[in-house]
């Protein structure tokens, strides 16, 4: 199975680039459109990665097998009991709309220590396509923060997320609590590459899952 | 040897587990070229090995000292599990 789609993904308020929630929520969506929206339960998110950033639209490819011959910029795969979905989107290039956004304001108030990590509430009722984005800016606003680097870390990008339990993406009944701590430091010379745990809990459920950032120096 | 094994087992295991299938093994296999780890993937296979092995290996050692092959990751490791000890 190979079903291929255009995409619309927007540019959300005052950036130039797509984020990779909204890629990643397209992942979703489509697949919610070809499996119903149950292929989910009990799923995990083997892995979303953004292999290089998106500028534009393209096409988006859901397939029960893994691609080789895609060059994506960036690719999901999600384990389900039922199924194995694969999904890639490809930038072609097409003129992306912009959508204005809320700029995260649940998220904003993110607790952040000085080694990369923090913590923040999601609140309860919100869609699942703000979970990723939130996990995303959190994660961002930590590297922005810390100061265990010896300098700055500027242009911090997103680059993958292993292991998220599908429960997270639910819309949930309860307040979430997210707390992101570093596990691993790869240091690149000018660049700086984390790996952090983000543990989500609320009343009777917990999760965790690993998410992986590039960041550079600002030495000047 | 029984070490050797283990730490080539442990190994595989990680790989097979991140590429969705076992890794063709053939020797002097680049775990890149040959088994298909991607570039992100690198860190995350560092962390792997960190959380199954207890040794942290940096980017740089791993390129210097030519890591990528199989061959020459499982004697490196054999090596550390062996001054460890």
């Amino acid at each position: 199975m190979r079903h291929e789609v255009q995409s619309d993904l927007p540019k959300l308020g005052h950036r130039d680039y797509i984020q990779g929630g909204s890629i990643f929520n397209d992942f979703l969506d489509i697949s919610d459109q070809l499996f119903a929206p149950e292929w989910l339960d009990g799923a995990v998110i083997t892995s979303f990665k953004l292999q290089r950033e998106s500028f534009g639209n393209g096409r988006i490819i859901i397939a029960d097998t893994g691609l080789e011959d895609v060059d994506a910029n960036a690719a999901m795969i999600a384990k389900s009991p039922s199924r194995t979905v694969y999904a890639y989107y490809i930038d072609d290039g097409r003129p992306a709309r912009r959508e204005p956004y809320d700029e995260e304001s649940f998220y904003q108030a993110v607790h952040v220590g000085t080694g990369v990590d923090g913590e923040f509430r999601f609140p309860r009722g919100r869609p699942r396509g703000d979970f990723v984005r939130a996990v995303v800016g959190a994660n961002k606003r930590v590297h922005q923060k810390t100061d265990r680097f010896g300098a700055p870390l500027t242009h911090i990008q997103f680059l993958y997320l292993k292991g998220l339990d599908a429960r997270c993406l639910r819309r949930s009944r309860d307040e979430y609590r997210v707390v992101i701590a570093n596990v691993s430091v790869q240091d690149r010379g000018s660049e700086i590459w984390t790996i952090n745990r983000v543990a989500v809990s609320s009343e009777g459920f917990s999760s965790e899952f690993r998410i992986c950032y590039r960041g550079t120096k600002d030495t000047q | 040897m029984g070490n050797e094994s283990d730490v080539r087992d442990r190994l595989m295991t990680i790989l097979s587990g991140m590429l969705e299938k076992p890794p063709e093994y053939t020797p002097g296999a680049d775990i890149f070229e040959d088994f298909g780890l991607d570039s992100l993937d690198q860190i995350e296979f560092l962390y792997s090995i960190e959380q199954a092995f207890g040794v942290k290996i940096a980017d740089e050692t791993f390129e210097e000292q030519g890591l990528r092959e199989f061959d020459r990751l499982v004697a490196h490791l054999v090596e550390h599990q062996r001054l460890a000890s």
